[in-house]
């Protein structure tokens, strides 16, 4: 019978309480189940990457009909705008708008001149 | 030696069933160095799939098929390391608390195995990762430190600090010791 005290004794006896075990075989078959479901996730995720970029592509005519719509809007909108110059008419002469405007304009212009008149000789024994 | 350094890994990558060959020649190393290390066979088995897994997503970055069992060491030997400090690990007396069968070799006294691997496993984790990397694989100290990322100084006194540790604890089983290689 020999003492651990000895370290080669002690190395040996660790040799032996840690040698290698035998792996269980549920380990290998787990590992390759699992690498088995990831490979099948990562086709299913190639296969809806195809797919969301191909979804725009067989929209195209869903698109083309809304382009198609919305030029069509703005020639319609834009259209009455050229046509206004040429449909109205102009207004006529004597009309009472016109002569409104020019009592307004004569009225403006009186205002003016009684105010100069008015104003001028205080502005000149200011300027005094 | 074959001409092809990567093929194993070629054909790993090519067809998954193929891995299953890297498995089988590799499993012995990964779940031994995981259950020495937690004495739990759950634990063990749990860590080798992560690590399997591992390597199968990183099958492309290695170099050769020598580098297998280096990178294999490396990976089980970090997740055995972390999984230690994120959750302390206390082996239960359960059934994964009896001995394994080894592979080969000359059989232990038991209860001599059962104290050493109890020792073995009450020293702190980095300390214990030397010990079964220097005992199980039969790693060399400068192999030690790049499986383990750490100066091979530290593996040195890490080493020697262990073994001043486990004499005192061992020293009172008295048995005779055989010397024959235990599954190398």
């Amino acid at each position: 019978m020999r003492r651990l005290e000895d370290d080669s004794y002690l190395d040996a006896a660790l040799r032996q309480s840690l040698a290698r075990r035998p792996a269980p075989p549920s380990l290998k078959a787990g590992v390759l189940s699992q690498i088995r479901r990831e490979s099948h996730r990562d086709s299913q995720r190639t296969a809806s990457d195809r797919f969301s970029w191909r979804l725009p592509w067989r929209m195209h005519w869903a698109i083309g009909t809304c382009a198609a719509v919305a030029a069509v809007a703005l020639i319609w909108t834009t259209l009455p705008l050229w046509e206004e110059p040429s449909g109205r008419q102009p207004v006529a002469m004597g009309s009472p708008e016109l002569q409104l405007a020019e009592v307004l304009q004569l009225a403006g212009s009186k205002w003016n001149r009684a105010q100069e008149i008015a104003l001028s000789p205080i502005q000149e024994n200011g300027n005094d | 030696m074959d001409s092809d350094p990567r093929k194993l890994l070629d054909a790993a990558i090519a067809d998954s069933e193929a891995f299953g060959a890297i498995i089988a020649q590799t499993e012995g190393i990964v779940y031994s160095l995981a259950y020495n290390f937690f004495r739990n066979r759950a634990i063990a088995e749990d860590l080798a799939q992560d690590a399997y897994l591992e390597l199968f997503r990183n099958l492309h970055k290695l170099d050769s098929d020598m580098h297998l069992v280096n990178w294999l060491r490396k990976t089980i030997t970090r997740k055995c390391i972390d999984r230690s400090r994120r959750k302390k690990f206390r082996p239960h007396l359960d059934l994964d608390s009896v001995p394994e069968p080894r592979v080969g070799g000359t059989p232990p006294d038991p209860i001599l195995a059962d104290e050493l691997q109890r020792r073995v496993s009450e020293l702190p984790a980095k300390m214990q990762m030397v010990v079964v990397l220097r005992f199980q694989e039969d790693l060399k100290l400068a192999e030690i430190a790049h499986a383990m990322d750490i100066p091979v100084n530290t593996v040195k006194t890490l080493l020697r600090r262990a073994l001043i540790r486990l004499r005192p604890k061992v020293a009172h089983l008295k048995t005779e010791v055989c010397y024959a290689p235990a599954g190398r």
